[in-house]
């Protein structure tokens, strides 16, 4: 049989499921957003045709573009601080040391934990009266008075957790990075007289760009689509969603599927466009 | 005198890392077991006088959790199941075969990946909805089994390709067809990546919250939502203040998190091969 049928043959399965429940879900979910379907209309049974009505009225919505800067801020916070803490555990694991396979092994400890589980852990620790946060600093004389993180502090909160849940596939993908750079490029420099930091700079870095790129768009992909992790850190804060919460809540709490599918589309654009400026600008490997 | 402050600096940067994975993790199991007088106290005591299991238990074996564990585990078995078998026949055609249009196949896996969730769920439902499978575990295997998909088939496809073509060539030379070769050379080289690939999809489908919570229902109502009413469901009679859900819905975390931690550190080898294969060149 020849290889192309056979091929066929092998692909179409997967190929029926990811059409299925991935692709025709897009664009039933576009032509969804060019109607008017919620509670008013019965969802689907009086649905009408209303052109770009929904866009427009998200283009108006406040609490939409509150949701999106709320999202992107915390995404760049995320991105930056993620990958520093991500190549710094990278970094010490890489080294040989007693202890090193146990913090091996602790790295997967957040990664196994459900988002929805880490984001209600910290929100515990973070609480404003019975949190271990509170607890530890008032015992260690650093604060007179107990602090409500969430509702003072709220994106520090988010963005502290998601170091914590987030980060261990980028820091295994760092080290894997890192374990694959020739001791012998670190010898030369030495004997040429590099010191610590240039050889950081002149052989790690470059060596380790290919894992860095992944790592930024997985990171970036994750924070701007995160919705598990900070469904308990809300803190109660009447305005504060992202982006991925605010259309959950339009969708299904208030039932408006024509309005929330446009927004699912303009999240779904905004995503794809961030990975295509990433991959555009850090070009290799792809 | 230099490699002595580096050798300090390495254990004490390993050390804050470490305690700061494992602490707050502590903390929810130390809530968990903490007798219930102290569980709110005020400031938070870190270590309880004595150990009290008796939430942990009246919960892990309440119908609630019982039912949401058991279909944890129903969808997770049988997703996974489904997941390698489609994705590793899909991954040999990419790896070994050739054929029109790959290369636009395989950009396109890479593509859905980044579609959200939350854009795709709105359709998924109302057509899960008209063909009555909400509430089903039908209704939620193949949405999270396609999820996971497209990284499988990439994952499984390296593992593939890391098969020697000389085997391969050995068994067609033996006059196997294209579906022997796949079974006599290829699944036991490959094993090592379904085993990774069949930990990633238990792990995936048993964490997920997003899909369950719109499309589960009473029957079917899988760990993660359901975490989410424990506070309403179990209604516990603990002597703590008001409003205050935690050592009920912190019980649930524990319990529900312990099954697949467990999983990671049993597979703590395979699983970093698995997610680092494609990382490094060479």
């Amino acid at each position: 049989m020849k290889p192309r049928y056979v091929a066929a043959a092998l692909i179409l399965p997967a190929s029926v499921v990811i059409f299925g429940f991935y692709l025709y879900p897009l664009f039933y979910s576009f032509w969804l957003s060019l109607h008017e379907v919620n509670l008013s209309t019965g969802l689907m049974e009086r649905a009408r045709f209303v052109g770009f009505t929904n866009f427009v009225r998200v283009f108006g919505d406040k609490y939409f573009w509150l949701s999106a800067q709320l999202t992107f801020s915390y995404a760049a916070a995320v991105v930056i601080l993620g990958f520093l803490w991500a190549l710094g555990i990278a970094l010490v694991v890489n080294e040989k040391f007693k202890g090193r396979n146990i913090l091996r092994a602790a790295i997967l400890v957040p990664w196994a934990v459900p988002g929805l589980v880490s984001g209600f852990m910290w929100s515990w620790i973070f609480n404003g009266d019975l949190g271990a946060l509170n607890g530890a600093l008032y015992d260690l004389g650093l604060i007179k008075e107990y602090v409500v993180w969430m509702q003072d502090f709220p994106v520090p909160c988010i963005v502290l957790a998601t170091l914590w849940a987030s980060t261990s596939l980028s820091t295994l993908l760092l080290l894997a990075g890192l374990q694959g750079i020739g001791s012998h490029l670190y010898e030369s420099a030495t004997v040429d007289g590099a010191s610590a930091v240039g050889r950081f700079r002149h052989i790690t870095l470059p060596m380790l760009k290919p894992q860095i790129a992944i790592v930024l768009i997985l990171i970036s992909l994750d924070a701007l689509r995160v919705f598990d992790l900070i469904y308990y850190l809300s803190g109660g804060r009447k305005d504060f969603f992202v982006m991925s919460y605010y259309i959950y809540r339009q969708s299904f709490a208030f039932l408006d599927f024509g309005y929330g599918t446009a927004m699912g589309w303009l999240l779904g654009i905004v995503t794809i466009a961030v990975s295509l400026i990433y991959i555009t600008r850090l070009g290799e490997g792809f | 005198m230099r490699r002595t402050v580096h050798r300090v600096l390495l254990y004490l940067s390993a050390f804050f890392f470490l305690a700061f994975i494992l602490l707050p993790y502590l903390w929810l199991v130390r809530t968990t077991i903490s007798p219930h007088i102290e569980m709110l106290s005020v400031p938070p005591k870190w270590i309880p006088q004595k150990i009290d299991v008796s939430m942990m238990r009246s919960i892990f074996f309440s119908d609630f959790f019982f039912s949401a564990f058991r279909n944890n585990l129903v969808v997770s078995i049988a997703t996974m199941v489904f997941v390698l078998a489609v994705s590793s026949l899909a991954a040999f055609a990419f790896a070994r075969l050739p054929f029109p249009r790959k290369s636009t196949l395989l950009k396109s896996l890479l593509f859905v990946q980044m579609i959200p969730e939350v854009s795709i769920i709105i359709p998924i439902f109302l057509y899960m909805n008209a063909l009555g499978l909400i509430d089903t575990y039908a209704g939620l295997i193949f949405p999270i089994a396609a999820v996971q998909m497209p990284y499988v088939v990439w994952m499984l496809k390296g593992f593939y390709e890391s098969v020697p073509p000389a085997l391969e060539d050995a068994a067609r030379m033996d006059g196997c067809n294209d579906f022997q070769v796949l079974q006599k050379v290829f699944l036991p080289l490959v094993l090592p990546g379904l085993t990774a690939c069949g930990v990633f999809s238990f792990m995936g489908s048993w964490n997920s919250f997003f899909f369950p919570l719109i499309l589960s229902g009473s029957q079917t109502k899988m760990l993660m939502p359901a975490l989410t009413e424990f506070q309403a469901q179990l209604g516990l009679t603990v002597a703590y203040r008001e409003g205050a859900i935690y050592p009920v819905v912190a019980a649930g975390g524990v319990l529900s998190s312990i099954p697949v931690i467990i999983l990671a550190l049993i597979y703590q080898k395979w699983i970093i091969r698995g997610l680092t294969r494609g990382a490094v060149k060479g």
